[in-house]
């Protein structure tokens, strides 16, 4: 009842103060701002996987109309790159695509999604083995210096602006001399202080949690068929705000003054946002060293070398392991001849490819297990680990690029298989054959999910800081 | 006046080493610059070891290819490392999100690839934890904590009022209390610079930083930690309470340091986006339409080029000319199409430009983006070193690639599948990088440097004269 009474009051006082209004004001201008730029950004990166994903297939549908032209004996062509039928028309012109689709809550979060395009061509003629690359033209400038999104303002300035509104409860009462009156109330300090900031909190949180939700709906995002979403969305936000409030109150215990209060809170922010992560990368190098890319590039070079002056072994031994890729037609041979010439330069990237493999693969095992290790000590900080929460939910995470490129590396491996013995065994292509190609689908379910984990750690931070509130609060520390 | 000044100071420095407070902000801080220090020096040695022995690797594996047809070799290609200036110690700038290395082949001129950026999880962009990180965000942050309180305490404590009446000037407490601060900055700043110099030139294979860059760059760093020198003192005097002066000189830190370069980032994108990747090769595939290409014998370009060599030659038919005419063709095309390339990846750094252009006016609102710029111009880890060393790279592209292409000119004529060997991959010349000049570096980054002069001086001026007109409760 008490509570209730006091409400109006706490909202009153917390809207006179023209400092917290403004925060408050400028944490909205710049979601707003965050929200609007991921949306166009999305979009842009959106519409261009829709580019590649129409242009693959009106490549196909030329493809099949032209051998059914052929068939019908209404055109001619002179050679093999451009006879439809042809393997070698297919090697450099039908190229498949691989993609990884926006999660629904794509707009929280730009995350690596400005370091990764979202798809990947598959050609059957480059090697691709030592990087799960996927290139789109950035400027690294705006990769170093970040884009602005959600989740950097909730990651980053939430908890300043928490901090700056919630510092001098307990200290400004002091050194404006009201604490004495405070004081004298039935009511023990330590509560009065966790009743201020408890309402602070109230009325921080519905403010932030109300602009979320307008801004995910005036954005697109389906709320109502992503219900689970937006209720982990809430959740983590609330433990994370939770938490520099809790934080706040147990400095503002200590009964530091004013400006001790905002530097101890101030210092504790740089540590966790700045600090540690910043540490933890560095460390992550040291511990876990791997190779350098370019090693892998030159493993790759003498691997190439080494089987081009072998080359006779090798295609024996190629075709001893896919005997079906064997054909003894002339043509498959005859290096002369585009046919030819291309089987055997397909033969020689694939036979380098996978005496490559293994040390590719090792490579990306050790980058895995680096940032796993980098994934363990998030630990050390809650915004490291909401910052995880929030790209896993937007589904823009390191680990979404990484499983989607490794997706994309089985499918082209699984293109490849495909194709090759019919290329090898210089095949004429059929209409119902291009349109049965492997088609390229990413499974959601292959991504490794830590958020789980990271509310989990994000509320045992909570029962850690709440314990220790109680203790010095059962002790009445507050002078 | 000066010894007024003085005692002023050596008050002020006695009651920073006495106060707890500072004491433990200062260990901190500098046990931060030690750890950043360490570990980037460690990081840059490891980077340019592996750097030395991949580049050896790289050529040991040109050299070493088997025989075939110099263009297929071309076509296989080699690659070109980006190199590593030892100031990359202090400040990786882009780096990180820029390739290591150029892929050279035939027809094409590709962009830096493999970026470490790639290799890393979400967590990386935190940052990491360099002396250019720990100058940039952390020792800012210390000069608020430490000085955020130097005149508000003074009335909080109704202090300044009792200095005033024992003879000390505004401007005599101003000067002092800034000098005071100062002092504490520049011993960080010297203990970071001057360690990182000595741990360099331990580095005796390493290229050496010129003492024009090593001035350039630390005197950068002390401009900037000077404005924060200058807004504390001012806000300090300006402000009502310690609170308030803690309050508004953090937001502060927040704008400079945080919001505007993200803000500055979104709008330099907004304004001059960069085309994808697909519209830019389309446009280089439009332009090399109507031109020359090796493997075209039949457009019209190919034709006219024909013509001109039977003329330059005096015979009728290719079959009449003492050289093939393939080879010739290849080199010729692979010029005609690096000058398209050059025209779209000269469009392409012209948009950065425009985008840097914004970086430059943004400056006006944080001394963060110009010191920025500035750090990584001098440490060669900006754009505008990845632009350079990819030019120098297409260069050698074009060389290499013609050397390639004139051999099958001058050797295939009559040869049925004419191959080479080792002795031509060992003929060529490997990729010499030249760094750029530092006056070339220094006068590039003339408004950077004016803009944080400006910063320097009225923020100065600004904290004096606020301080003279301050109210003494």
């Amino acid at each position: 009842m008490m509570h209730e009474s006091l409400l109006p009051l706490e909202l009153k006082h917390f809207f006179r103060n023209r400092s917290y209004v403004g925060l408050l004001a400028v944490l909205i201008l710049l979601m707003t701002l965050a929200a609007w730029k991921s949306h166009i950004y999305t979009a842009a990166k959106a519409e261009q996987t829709e580019v590649q994903l129409q242009k693959v297939k009106d490549n196909d549908a030329n493809l099949i109309a032209q051998i059914d032209s052929l068939n019908q004996g209404l055109a001619t062509y002179e050679d093999s790159y451009t006879l439809p039928t042809s393997g070698v028309r297919l090697t450099y012109n039908n190229h498949r695509i691989t993609w990884l689709p926006f999660q629904p809550f794509s707009l929280i979060a730009i995350g690596q999604g400005d370091i990764y395009s979202n798809y990947k061509k598959i050609v059957l003629y480059f090697n691709d083995s030592y990087e799960m690359r996927s290139e789109e033209l950035v400027s690294p400038l705006e990769q170093l210096f970040g884009q602005l999104d959600l989740t950097f303002v909730w990651v980053y300035l939430l908890p300043l602006i928490i901090l700056l509104t919630s510092f001098n409860v307990l200290s400004i009462e002091r050194e404006s001399g009201r604490l004495s009156l405070i004081a004298s109330q039935p009511i023990k300090l330590s509560y009065w202080v966790l009743r201020k900031i408890i309402f602070q909190f109230f009325i921080i949180f519905t403010i932030l949690l109300v602009s979320t939700v307008a801004l995910l709906l005036i954005f697109n995002v389906d709320l109502a068929n992503n219900l689970s979403t937006l209720g982990l969305l809430i959740l983590t936000l609330f433990l994370y705000s939770a938490f520099w409030f809790l934080l706040s109150f147990l400095v503002n215990l200590a009964g530091y003054n004013s400006g001790r209060s905002l530097i101890i809170l101030t210092s504790i922010w740089v540590f966790f946002v700045f600090l540690i992560p910043s540490a933890v990368n560095l460390l992550a190098k040291e511990t876990n060293p791997i190779p350098s890319r370019l090693e892998i590039v030159n493993h790759h070079l003498a691997t190439y070398n080494e089987m081009e002056a072998n080359l006779d072994v090798e295609l024996e031994q190629l075709y001893q392991r896919h005997p079906d890729w064997y054909s003894e037609k002339p043509v498959t041979k005859d290096m002369s001849n585009s046919t030819g010439w291309n089987i055997n330069y397909l033969a020689k990237q694939y036979i380098a490819q996978l005496k490559h493999r293994s040390v590719a693969d090792n490579y990306e095992l050790q980058v895995d297990k680096r940032n796993q290790w980098v994934e363990n000590f998030k630990i050390l900080s809650p915004s490291m680990i909401v910052q995880s929460a929030l790209t896993d939910l937007a589904g823009t995470s390191s680990g979404f690029y990484r499983s989607y490129l490794r997706q994309a590396q089985q499918y082209a491996q699984a293109y490849r298989q495909y194709v090759f013995k019919r290329v090898f065994t210089n095949h004429f292509f059929t209409s119902d054959e291009i349109r049965a190609l492997p088609v390229f689908q990413f499974d959601t379910k292959k991504v490794p999910r830590n958020l789980g984990m990271d509310l989990a750690m994000l509320f045992a931070y909570l029962v850690a800081l709440g314990l220790f509130c109680t203790y010095l609060a059962k002790r009445e520390l507050v002078k | 006046m000066t010894k007024m000044i003085t005692d002023i100071v050596r008050h002020e420095l006695r009651k920073y080493i006495r106060d707890g407070r500072s004491r433990t902000l200062l260990i901190a801080v500098l046990m931060t610059v030690i750890a950043s220090l360490v570990l980037s020096f460690r990081d840059y040695q490891l980077a340019s070891l592996q750097y030395k022995q991949n580049l050896e690797q790289v050529r040991v594996n040109w050299d070493q290819q088997s025989e075939k047809d110099p263009h297929d070799a071309a076509h296989d290609g080699t690659y070109v490392i980006r190199p590593l200036h030892p100031l990359a110690m202090i400040d990786k700038g882009i780096q990180p999100f820029s390739g290591k290395v150029v892929h050279l082949g035939a027809h094409q001129r590709r962009q830096s690839t493999l970026n470490e950026a790639k290799d890393q999880s979400g967590v990386f962009r935190f940052g990491e934890l360099t002396p250019g990180f720990v100058l940039i965000y952390v020792i800012p942050l210390l000069l608020i904590f430490l000085g955020f309180d130097a005149f508000t305490q003074e009335k909080e404590r109704q202090t300044l009022r009792l200095l005033l009446v024992q003879g000390a000037t505004r401007r005599q407490l101003a000067l002092g209390k800034w000098l005071a601060l100062f002092i504490q900055m520049v011993v960080l700043w010297l203990l970071l610079f001057l360690t990182a110099i000595i741990g360099i030139s331990f580095l005796s294979d390493a290229l050496q930083p010129s003492a024009l860059e090593v001035f350039s760059l630390s005197v950068t760093y002390l401009f900037y930690l000077i404005i924060f020198v200058n807004l504390v003192i001012w806000v300090s005097s300006k402000a009502s309470s310690s609170g308030v002066s803690l309050t508004i000189l953090i937001t502060l830190w927040i704008i400079f340091t945080l919001i505007v370069p993200k803000v500055a980032t979104n709008l330099a994108g907004w304004t001059y986006p960069f085309p994808t990747l697909q519209t830019f090769k389309d446009n280089i595939v439009q332009d090399q339409a109507v031109g020359l290409n090796g493997h075209n014998f039949w457009n019209e370009a190919a034709q006219d080029f024909k013509q001109k060599v039977l003329a330059e030659y005096g015979v009728e038919t290719i079959e009449e000319l003492p050289i093939d005419f393939g080879g010739l063709l290849l080199a010729e095309g692979e010029k005609y199409e690096s000058e398209i390339f050059t025209k779209h990846f000269d469009l392409l750094e012209n948009q950065y430009k425009k985008q840097r252009g914004v970086y430059q006016w943004c400056s006006v609102l944080s001394p963060m983006l110009p010191v920025r710029f500035v750090s990584m111009g001098i440490s060669r880890t900006g754009y505008g070193f990845l632009w350079h060393f990819e030019d120098e790279a297409e260069k050698y592209r074009v060389e290499f690639n013609t050397v390639l292409n004139l051999n099958i000119a001058e050797n295939a004529k009559g040869v049925d599948q004419y191959t080479a060997g080792q002795e031509l991959w060992a003929s060529i010349s490997e990729f010499n990088y030249k760094w750029q000049q530092d006056e070339e570096i220094l006068s590039d980054h003339i408004i950077e440097f004016v803009v944080l002069g400006l910063w320097t001086v009225i923020s100065f001026f600004i904290a004096i004269y606020f301080s003279q007109r301050m109210r003494a409760v």
